[in-house]
């Protein structure tokens, strides 16, 4: 992999959401290594559609999807469904169960938790404690394509701030890393980053 | 003893996973096959031998049982308008009445049928106990090793609504659900088997223990020293039914454990 090849690019791509509904038709778009693909669009438009196709979840309906990256170096901060785990689990658990045992400068050095953190409850934790956590679990395993599906949902300006940060640090210490950013909102401070971006507009209707 | 401690643990991933309801279904299941291999045993037995009538058929019955109500559950939930605890009761409703439908064409089995639900580990034999034992210990090595990814991948399920079929993981643990719930339920009955899944995890989810570890190993002991005190009270109390009492000691156990001896918590940790 060189740093001007594609490591993810669509041709002529249709999808459809589970039910049936076709969410988009045509679409056309590449991902280089060092630039962000920023994907905007309303709710029900096919964002995370999109992302489960790009996981290999589900299949397209026609045309070409092709992520030059194994998956092992994919990872996905997905947005939560559930808040309520079952097992009493830390921070650091959450962390743990992911990528084996990391040692604590490994996890603090993303600078989004603090060390007295790791030892919250996760059924307890803050939505931002808990988004900080997915993070760093997503960050540890040292991916080349990073995924973030609503990161800035019912965040505080602070911890936008920090995820900005961590975007940031993630693209500029390697120059094959790249993000998928799924949001409905922030494209104008995520350009301010000074990362390339690509931006992708669904629109839900068959057309992008 | 070694069951329990297995069992237990097995219990945490399952109730992690929301699936006690199912895992009750996939319990009858193998109670229903082992049930109708006992039945079958006296014509098979006379071709095969009385271990192969006895232990592996109704074994091997309760397997396939508990997959194809394993499989059956999971496409009645699959597109559905009730909740899926709904469908999963219809199923362990139905399933039960087959398995009293099986005891009653085989009138041999009426003694089975009350051993299968209610278990006796007092009549063990040595042969099983050794055995239960041994798979135990292979049981309890093989899940310590992987309660990472066990545990992840309950999570990612029940967080993020992932479910990644045919992923190695997911089989690993799944045959090993098959394995020991089948086991439990045909040497230790469906009781037995059912009550060290789900009541130590239960129980420990009310405790202030945090962590991974804690919370399986805190739920192991509670099932396996429940389990001891349980069966010791029965051979002391010949009136007490073994099962039954190492339920009821596994409960108290638990309460002592929960209110007296980790009294401090704080909701934000």
């Amino acid at each position: 992999m060189t740093p001007s090849s594609p490591i993810l690019h669509a041709h002529s791509l249709s999808y459809s959401a589970p039910g049936g509904r076709v969410l988009a038709t045509g679409l056309n778009f590449e991902l280089k290594p060092g630039q962000i693909l920023f994907v905007l669009g309303p709710n029900g438009s096919g964002k995370s559609t999109l992302i489960n196709l790009i996981l290999g979840f589900c299949k397209p309906l026609s045309g070409n999807l092709a992520v030059e990256v194994p998956r092992s170096r994919v990872s996905h901060v997905p947005q939560l469904q559930n808040m309520e785990f079952h097992i009493p689990l830390t921070l650091r658990d959450v962390l743990n169960i992911a990528s084996g045992e990391s040692p604590d400068a490994q996890i603090l050095g993303w600078g989004l938790l603090e060390k007295e953190q790791l030892d919250l409850l996760w059924s307890t934790a803050s939505g931002g404690e808990r988004q900080k956590t997915l993070m760093t679990r997503a960050l540890i395993g040292e991916p080349q394509l990073l995924i973030l599906d609503e990161p800035f949902n019912h965040l505080d300006e602070v911890t936008h701030a920090q995820i900005f940060k961590v975007i940031q640090k993630y693209i500029e210490s390697d120059p094959l890393r790249s993000i998928i950013l799924v949001s409905h909102a922030h494209l104008p401070e995520v350009e301010s980053l000074g990362i390339p971006v690509e931006v992708l507009q669904l629109d839900g209707g068959g057309k992008s | 003893m070694g069951a329990a401690f297995v069992l237990a643990i097995l219990g945490c991933w399952i109730a992690a996973r929301d699936r006690s309801m199912q895992t009750l279904c996939v319990g009858q299941g193998a109670t229903f096959g082992v049930l109708f291999g006992l039945g079958l045993g006296p014509w098979v037995g006379s071709w095969f031998g009385s271990w192969f009538s006895s232990d592996i058929l109704p074994f091997v019955l309760a397997i396939l049982a508990a997959v194809a109500a394993f499989d059956i559950s999971n496409r009645m939930v699959r597109v559905r308008s009730a909740s899926k605890n709904t469908y999963f009761s219809f199923l362990f409703t139905v399933l039960v009445g087959l398995s009293y439908l099986v005891s009653a064409l085989f009138p041999s089995l009426e003694t089975h049928m009350s051993h299968i639900f209610f278990g006796d580990l007092a009549t063990l034999s040595n042969f099983h106990s050794g055995l239960s034992l041994v798979l135990s210990l292979i049981g309890f090595i093989l899940m310590w090793k992987f309660r990472f990814p066990f545990t992840n991948q309950a999570f990612e399920n029940s967080v993020f609504g992932w479910n990644e079929k045919g992923h190695a993981g997911r089989r690993l643990f799944q045959t090993l659900s098959f394995i020991a719930i089948c086991y439990g339920v045909q040497f230790t009955g469906f009781l037995f088997t059912m009550g060290c899944l789900f009541i130590p995890t239960s129980i420990m989810s009310y405790s202030s223990l945090r962590g991974l570890d804690r919370h399986l190993l805190g739920a192991a002991l509670l099932a396996s020293i429940s389990t001891a005190v349980g069966f010791v009270l029965s051979l002391a109390f010949s009136q007490l039914p073994t099962v039954p009492t190492i339920i009821v000691v596994m409960v108290t156990l638990g309460w002592i454990f929960d209110v007296f001896l980790m009294p401090i918590r704080s909701p934000r940790l």
